[in-house]
């Protein structure tokens, strides 16, 4: 439901993106919860939309090796995996 | 037609020929027919629940809509919101009903996540030969304002409950990402108490 907000609020265009950038602090915030689960796809939203990918490139950039440690420990994590090939190519 | 057309919504057949007939219905004898409608109690019947469906996604009258329509189903939240007709009738109000045309010039309900297609097939009889002239955009977007409010404070009270809920709830869901797709989702006091 999250993901679909953020992707619903980015598609009209509203600069502000006022629940984009709450959903981008909370999931950076807690980041190490965020990308074990769900959260994910979330940040998997926000980076692959042009309109909120300022939101979180530069932090996820940062915590790359966080991103690796964990697809190590679980290589089937398919939304870690796509998140961090999304990462690689920012 | 006032009187007959609960007893033809008995039937996916009947409910063909009530959808077909609204769409040829002019508006004040489409205003008739609204009226006479116990909305209350079709909104949780299997096939009468389309039809206010599809009532309330071709109707120009917004008064109407609002006042008679939406107020009764609106009413009854509290009572059938685990009912899964009653659910579909305030999601097509939250995600409203898109047509498209095929080759042949046949204007049909598009796919959606809440109704079945053969569902949406019985309800596209005719829609070509609608005589709504106002535009889908416009009614959608009227529609969602109807019942966003009443909804929002709904859910706004069992807010953890419906989170929680292993069951998601559409409704909820349409709601917040309708909220989100008019820009709203940072300003509204629900999506705020549902970040919290």
């Amino acid at each position: 439901m999250l993901k679909d907000m953020v992707k619903a609020e980015a598609a009209i265009g509203d600069s502000k993106l006022k629940f984009a950038t709450t959903m981008a602090k909370v999931t950076l915030k807690h980041f190490e919860i965020a990308v074990r689960g769900r959260g994910v796809f979330i940040l998997l939203e926000l980076v692959e939309n042009e309109a909120t990918k300022h939101l979180v490139s530069k932090q996820l950039k940062a915590q790359k090796s966080i991103l690796e440690d964990f697809l190590k420990k679980d290589r089937g994590a398919k939304g870690l995996v796509v998140l961090l090939k999304k990462v690689n190519a920012l | 037609m006032k009187e007959a057309f609960p007893a033809v919504l008995a039937s996916k057949d009947g409910l063909r020929v009530a959808c077909a007939l609204f769409n040829l219905l002019d508006a004040k004898d489409r205003k008739l027919v609204v009226k006479s409608l116990p909305v209350g109690e079709m909104a949780t019947n299997r096939i009468a629940h389309l039809f206010l469906m599809h009532v309330a996604n071709n109707l120009d009258d917004t008064q109407l809509t609002k006042k008679k329509l939406m107020h009764e189903v609106l009413i009854k939240l509290d009572d059938h919101i685990d009912d899964t007709n009653f659910r579909n009738v305030l999601n097509s109000a939250l995600v409203p009903l898109e047509v498209e045309k095929d080759a042949a010039g046949d204007v049909y309900y598009k796919r959606n996540s809440f109704v079945q297609g053969d569902d949406l097939h019985a309800m596209s009889l005719l829609l070509n030969k609608s005589t709504s002239k106002k535009d889908r955009k416009v009614r959608g977007a009227e529609l969602f304002n109807i019942v966003r409010k009443p909804l929002e404070m709904f859910f706004e009270e069992k807010l953890s409950y419906y989170l929680l809920d292993a069951k998601p709830n559409l409704v909820m869901k349409n709601l917040f990402v309708g909220i989100a797709s008019q820009g709203e989702a940072g300003s509204s006091d629900l999506c705020d108490e549902m970040v919290r």
